[in-house]
């Protein structure tokens, strides 16, 4: 027996075990099974789309990078750099991809000339205002290796077809012009026999509105053309030191009047789009997320009013006050978790249909799995908490006063 | 009857004393609704309060069970003045000490009648196997063990206010308050139910019970009449017609 003063005694406190804890907070939502869901519902709404929102980037993103790693070497683009003074272009020397060419790690190279003044159509009887933003070009050197291509349909050009008034086109161009191998395009004024289609061009996407010309035959039509870009694959792993030498390599007089740039450079292109796509769900998850906080906040008004008779035998039974504002505190949290919960596997569901009909990699950051429910007992507990202070704050013998 | 670990940090049975109690309700004009009581309840006895409607009786019964607090005067428990107590004071005052029953059962729906006796332990510091080890003699000792896995909606109104004296002394507390336990039952539920606290009674338990029904009163060893707030009797009926 203790020497404790009865005084001392009551200041210590008993406190519940975390099963006890448990067992109390989810009383309420296991009574009431439908209400409990229902009110999660806003929250679960909300985490699902801030889940695909971050999840349908993250697996285009995925997708792009096992793009880049099943070509086995990153692209490196070399485009004419801009006079600082006067912005006019810095030509490219035609020497370039002769040199670039002789860099050790460089496997593969493509050199692009844009055709001057060169409108493409489908037939000779459009009028020739209507161009449909394709340019035409000269592809020299393996197109199809350095941007790690296939042919859709027909072929690319060999020693016969580029002798002739032949055509390759990009997948856009091709639907475009409505053409496919075996058709005809009206190019420059002139017929040109289409002999392939490529597949969509994800390395160098700004390709991908082209029709890429017999070089022998359009260079004899323009020749001279600047250099509008060149385009290498390096070794695995080499693109860094590739990159390095290439202003030298390109133009040895002016290296500064060189711009050079690697996919991943495209890349922060792609996440601004992604970020501006963040931003627009971040305001539809968090409006589904304030509507959801509402719910509960009104669920728990109601439980606690409700409830009054449970809270005044609680206090009667020894319940401090604490407890019992922690037990609807609690209890909005479970809720809240439980639409957590509900909402991670809504948006996992949303990412696994997009990436499904997407064909791209389904990939989701794992903080996220965490973070939706931690989001969503917090706003759950945001939302309890008035209510919860209500319940705790008044008297027992208000609370047993009910009928 | 075995001491509760809890309950040991105190003495085992409880004085109950009221000295001067007022208390007044606020309000145009003010509502005095207790006036100077004053109550000496020894250990075990067996109390019935009664007058009629409106006379006080709940809220003497509140300020007794720290529920609520005097307006003036001072109550003591087993040696502690409870007036200027701090509210988690008093809630481990009555989680140790106190056990209350109310005519409205106050049972939680979903949870079975041992669950719900179990429950009356809750905040004091028992381990979940005592508590329900407890809850079972408890049942036991109301004659409810074989409806222990029954819901509140599936006994009837004198078997649901059973449960809720068994969870009142599961926790073996030093005084058991009772306000009109048996206003929502029949006569002959009620006097089942009396008998049973004048039973807890008997095992050393301090009673305090309000009722409205004179008959039942007769069965307390002792009688306290309230009218308008103030003590205008206060009997002891003949042993020998108790026990
Ligand atoms: N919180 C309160 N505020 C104001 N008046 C109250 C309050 N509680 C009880 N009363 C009044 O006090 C008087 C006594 O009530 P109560 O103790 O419940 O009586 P009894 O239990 O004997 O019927 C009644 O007139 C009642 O209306
Ligand atoms: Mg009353």
């Amino acid at each position: 027996m203790s020497e404790k003063s009865p005084r001392a005694v009551l200041r210590t406190k008993h406190h519940l075990s975390v099963g006890d804890t448990v067992m109390t907070a989810t009383l309420g939502p296991r009574t009431r099974m439908v209400r409990a869901l229902l009110s999660a519902l806003g929250i679960a709404i909300g985490i699902a789309t801030l889940v695909a929102m971050w999840g349908i980037p993250a697996s285009q993103e995925a997708q792009l990078l096992a793009d880049l790693d099943a070509q086995g070497a990153n692209l490196i683009t070399v485009y004419p750099g801009v006079n600082q003074q006067d912005q006019s272009p810095i030509p490219i020397p035609q020497t370039a991809p002769e040199m670039v060419s002789r860099i050790r790690p460089v496997r593969h190279i493509v050199t692009m000339r844009d055709m001057r003044d060169f409108n493409v159509f489908r037939n000779d009887k459009v009028p020739a205002s209507q161009t449909g933003g394709i340019t035409a070009a000269i592809a020299e050197g393996d197109l199809l290796n350095t941007l790690n291509v296939a042919m859709a349909d027909g072929r690319w050009f060999d020693k016969a077809s580029e002798e002739l008034p032949t055509a390759v086109l990009s997948d856009a161009a091709a639907r475009r012009l409505r053409a496919r191998a075996g058709s005809a395009i009206w190019a420059g004024n002139q017929w040109w026999a289409v002999i392939g289609v490529l597949n969509p061009m994800k390395l160098a996407q700004q390709l991908d509105s082209t029709v890429f010309l017999a070089p022998k035959v359009a260079a004899k039509l323009q020749p001279d053309l600047p250099i509008s870009g060149i385009y290498v694959a390096s070794a695995p792993h080499k693109s860094a030191a590739v990159r390095a030498v290439m202003p030298q390599t390109v133009n040895p007089a002016d290296p500064r009047g060189v711009q050079v740039s690697q996919l991943s450079d495209a890349f922060l292109a792609q996440e601004l789009f992604a970020e501006f796509f963040l931003i627009l769900s971040l305001g539809m998850g968090g409006v589904a997320l304030l509507v959801g906080g509402i719910g509960i906040a009104n669920t728990m008004v109601v439980a606690v009013m409700e409830r009054r008779g449970e809270v005044g035998l609680r206090r009667a039974m020894g319940a401090r006050t604490g407890q019992i504002a922690l037990q609807f505190v609690l209890e909005a949290c479970v809720i809240g978790l439980g639409g957590g919960i509900l909402g991670v596997g809504l948006g996992l569901y949303i990412v696994f249909c997009y990436t499904a009909v997407a064909q791209v990699i389904f990939a989701v950051p794992g903080w996220i799995l965490a973070a939706g429910p931690a989001l969503a007992i917090a706003i759950g507990a945001i939302a309890g908490l008035y209510p919860s202070l209500k319940a705790a704050r008044q008297s027992p013998t208000e609370a047993l006063r009910t009928v | 009857m075995t001491v509760a670990p809890s309950t040991a940090e105190f003495a085992p049975v409880a004085h109950l004393s009221l000295r001067e109690v007022n208390k007044v309700y606020p309000g145009n004009p003010p509502l005095h609704v207790l006036k100077n009581v004053t109550l000496d309840i020894s250990p075990g006895e067996f109390v019935a309060v009664v007058g009629p409607s409106g006379s006080g009786k709940t809220t003497m019964l509140s300020i007794m069970g720290t529920l609520d607090s005097p307006t003036s005067g001072e109550v003591w428990i087993g040696g502690v003045a409870t007036r200027r107590l701090k509210e988690m004071e008093r809630s481990r005052l009555r989680s140790d000490q106190i056990g209350f029953i109310f005519q409205q059962f106050f049972l939680l729906p979903t949870l079975s009648a041992l669950d719900n006796v179990a429950t009356g332990m809750l905040y004091q510091g028992i381990s979940k196997r005592v508590r329900r080890e407890r809850a079972r003699r408890a049942l036991d000792r109301v004659g409810l063990s074989p409806r222990a896995g029954h819901r509140p909606s599936e006994l009837s109104g004198g078997e649901q206010q059973r449960v809720a004296i068994a969870r009142a002394i599961a926790g073996e507390p030093a005084i058991l308050f009772a306000d009109e336990p048996t206003g929502a039952l029949d006569r002959s539920s009620g006097r089942r139910i009396v008998t049973y606290l004048r039973d807890v009674a008997a095992g050393g338990t301090t009673v305090v019970v309000i009722t409205h029904d004179h008959e039942l009163a007769a069965l307390f060893e002792r009688r306290v009449s309230l009218l308008d707030g103030a003590v205008v009797g206060d009997e002891r009926l003949a042993e020998a017609a108790v026990r």
